[in-house]
Formats: C-alpha cells, sequence, structure tokens
C-alpha cells in the first residue's frame, strides 16, 4: 500500500502517479503465468531431449565414406535409438557411432560383423587386392564405410566397442526423391 | 479480475467477494488439481477421483521426463558394485549398503578429464556393464604399465584406466586402453554411506611413475 504524500511539485506529482499505476500493476500475477509458461517450455524441452535420446532421433549425415547408399550431404536420416540398447543391431545395418579416434565426432557406417565373426576385408583398396581376415572380439563390432576408397573405418582404427553405437539408421526421409530405406548389403 | 470458465467436464465456477470491495472474483478449477490463489481470502479446492488419478498420472510422467533429461545430461546417482575400488569406494553385498555416488556428466561435453578422474564406462566387452576407475592415462600420453617395465603410449581417443584396488580390479591392464566415447561420467561425490560423504578427490596412485 502507498501512502500518499504530498506532491510538492508538478515533478512529484509526476512521480507519484507512476509508482501508484506501477503498484497497480498485478505483478504476482504476471511472475505465475510467466513461471508456469517457463515450466512449460522445459517440459517441452526435456520431451524433445528423452525422445531424440531414447526412441527416435534424426541424423545429417556428411561424408563420401557411405556412398552409394548416403549422399555427400543434404540427406536426413531417422535414427533408432531403441534397438542399439537392445541389442538389435546385425550385420548389414547402417549404425551411427562416436568416433574411437575423437569422441565428439559421430560417424556413420556399415556394420559388417558381430563379435565372434570372420571378417575379411581389402587391406589397401584400389591399390592392391590384398585382404585380411580378422575374427572380432567379444562385445565389439566391425564397421566399414560403403565406399572403400574413401573411408575411414575399422580398417584403420580397428574393431569397436558395441558401446559406441547411439543409432541404427534405415529409413531416409530427405531428399524426397529418395524417401524411404536405406537398402541393406547382404 | 474475471476469467470466462474452461469448460471440462468437472468444471466448477465459484464466485466469492473480497472482503472489503465490491469486485467479484472468480476461481475455477479444471479437472486438474489447481489452486488459483487469485482470492486471497477464500481457496476452493475442487477435484473428481478419476481426474485425481489422470493428475497423478500426469504428475509421474512429467516427473520421470525431466528426471531422465537431468540424468543423462547433468547429474546421475549410481550404486556401486564390485571392489575394484576398495578403499574409494566400497560395494557390499546387498546393493542398498553399498557406496552411492554422484556422477557429472557435463565432462561428457567436450571430453576433457584430468588424470585421477574416477569415470564411470561401459565395459568394452559387455556394453551393459558399468564399471568405474580412475583415470591413470591421457591420450597421447606413455604411461608405464605396473607388472612389468613396459611403455605404453595411450592412443588418441582413448584413455587408460585402473582400479584403486589393484589385486581385485578388472581394467586397462586385462583389456587395454578404453576409447574415451564409452565413459558415462565423472564421480565426484559420495552421497552414502553417511561416513563416507563428500567429494572424491582427484588422486594420483603413490607408486605409479606420472606418466609423461
Amino acid at each position: 500500500k502507498i501512502i500518499p504524500i504530498e506532491p510538492s511539485s508538478p515533478s512529484a506529482a509526476a512521480m507519484s502517479r507512476f509508482v501508484r499505476r506501477l503498484a497497480g500493476i498485478p505483478w504476482r500475477q504476471i511472475a505465475g503465468e510467466a513461471s508456469s509458461v517457463g515450466l512449460l517450455m522445459a517440459q517441452g524441452l526435456c520431451a524433445v531431449h528423452v525422445v531424440s535420446e531414447h526412441v527416435l532421433g534424426v541424423a545429417f549425415p556428411r561424408g563420401p565414406s557411405m556412398l552409394p547408399a548416403l549422399n555427400m550431404a543434404g540427406d536426413v536420416l531417422l535414427t533408432d535409438k531403441v534397438s542399439p540398447r537392445r541389442g538389435w543391431v546385425g550385420p548389414g545395418d547402417v549404425v551411427l557411432l562416436l568416433s574411437p579416434e575423437d569422441p565428439r565426432k559421430i560417424v556413420a557406417k556399415r556394420v559388417l560383423g558381430m563379435e565372434g565373426d570372420e571378417v575379411t576385408y581389402p587391406v589397401d583398396a584400389g591399390n592392391s587386392d590384398a585382404t585380411k581376415t580378422v575374427v572380432v572380439p567379444q562385445g565389439h563390432i566391425w564397421v566399414q564405410g560403403d565406399n572403400i576408397y574413401s573411408s575411414n573405418d575399422s580398417r584403420q582404427f580397428g574393431p569397436v566397442p558395441y558401446g559406441l553405437v547411439k543409432g541404427k539408421m534405415s529409413y531416409r526421409i530427405w531428399p524426397p526423391s529418395r524417401i524411404g530405406s536405406i537398402d541393406s548389403k547382404e | 479480475p474475471r476469467r470466462p470458465p474452461r469448460n471440462r467436464s468437472k468444471a466448477l465456477v465459484a464466485s466469492l467477494r473480497l472482503h472489503g470491495t465490491e469486485e467479484d472474483c472468480s476461481c475455477f478449477c479444471t479437472s486438474e488439481v489447481q489452486i488459483l490463489p487469485v482470492c486471497s481470502d477464500r481457496i476452493v479446492l475442487i477435484m473428481g477421483a478419476r481426474s485425481q488419478l489422470w493428475s497423478i498420472a500426469k504428475m509421474s510422467v512429467t516427473g520421470g521426463v525431466i528426471g531422465v533429461t537431468i540424468s543423462d545430461r547433468y547429474v546421475t546417482v549410481v550404486a556401486i558394485k564390485g571392489h575394484s575400488m576398495h578403499p574409494t569406494m566400497t560395494a557390499t553385498d546387498s546393493a542398498l549398503r553399498g557406496d552411492i555416488v554422484l556422477a557429472e556428466k557435463a565432462c561428457l561435453d567436450q571430453y576433457k578429464f584430468s588424470r585421477g578422474d574416477v569415470i564411470l564406462f561401459k565395459c568394452p566387452s559387455n556394453h551393459k556393464e558399468v564399471f568405474v576407475k580412475r583415470l591413470i592415462g591421457l591420450p597421447g600420453e606413455w604411461i608405464q604399465l605396473p607388472a612389468s617395465s613396459e611403455i605404453i603410449k595411450v592412443p588418441q581417443g582413448h584413455c587408460w584406466v585402473e582400479g584403486d584396488n589393484a589385486a581385485r580390479s578388472w581394467d586397462s591392464r586385462s583389456f587395454g586402453p578404453i576409447p574415451l566415447g564409452l565413459i558415462n561420467g565423472r564421480v565426484t561425490h559420495i552421497i552414502w554411506p553417511p561416513s563416507k560423504i563428500g567429494r572424491v578427490e582427484r588422486k594420483w596412485p603413490e607408486d605409479r611413475i606420472p606418466p609423461f
């Protein structure tokens, strides 16, 4: 409550009018509405995080290592986050994984072998026909890009632990001419 | 202030009068439990049985979603099983009486760790298991294997981890350096049992030569 003070001059009268108007604004109601809107926005952001991290996300892969299945740029892929956690990943799937050389980089590669599988791979694609065969250790997978001439994958950094896999990609939703599943190499 | 009532099956509109003024004050509640302190003198609480269950369900889903987000991005609570970090952290036979620790996730933004941090990471040979060990070697460092006098280099993007309890610890001495991408968080505090509440310090084991 404002205690009225006798205005002694026109500017003091304007000041006291201003203060009275300030007191008339429903601050508590505005604060209540702002905090409820803020809470709603926080809930929305949390819901988006939970869905995109644990259910279904979107990926924008770039680079030549998965040609011709994925374009060099401009593709938008749906990322299934449920399958890797449940172990529903097998040879032929295209997966997103954290790079074992730099964990801040996410790479998209195709799984060629699961634990216990024997994988035969070209050692020096393009220059020679030499191949090597390895057995994938327990808990690891062998990943390779479709474009073996331009791909940094398990041929360079070895089999990677399954725990690095963050998502499985099967469907493309952009560009419109290629909407549909990424064909799985048998 | 006057507000129009919302059209819900259990909506009720009550009119109250403020003491001392002539203003009509309308409180309204929807099928959710809502207490609107618009009228300072009287607060009306209205709920139906079915709407109460629905509101409890909504609150638990909201709480769960917010909890999962906080646990994924900021801080999470983990119960320690296994004896590889004794005496810093111990487990007992019952999970309820083992140590409970707080782990922060902010370090996963840039993957910048320091020597001596205690970290949580997924086991490289079984992605469903989570281990807790101390970080001994950072990427690019040369470290000495404790048993032999071998010196190895930790590859880029990897780290060398060892448990404080060397005799009972299955760590990098067995499975080699692990990719940093397997790390789940950094342990900062012990919050149970009360006798051990406090920070988990960055510590270097006494008998190891610091890496170079």
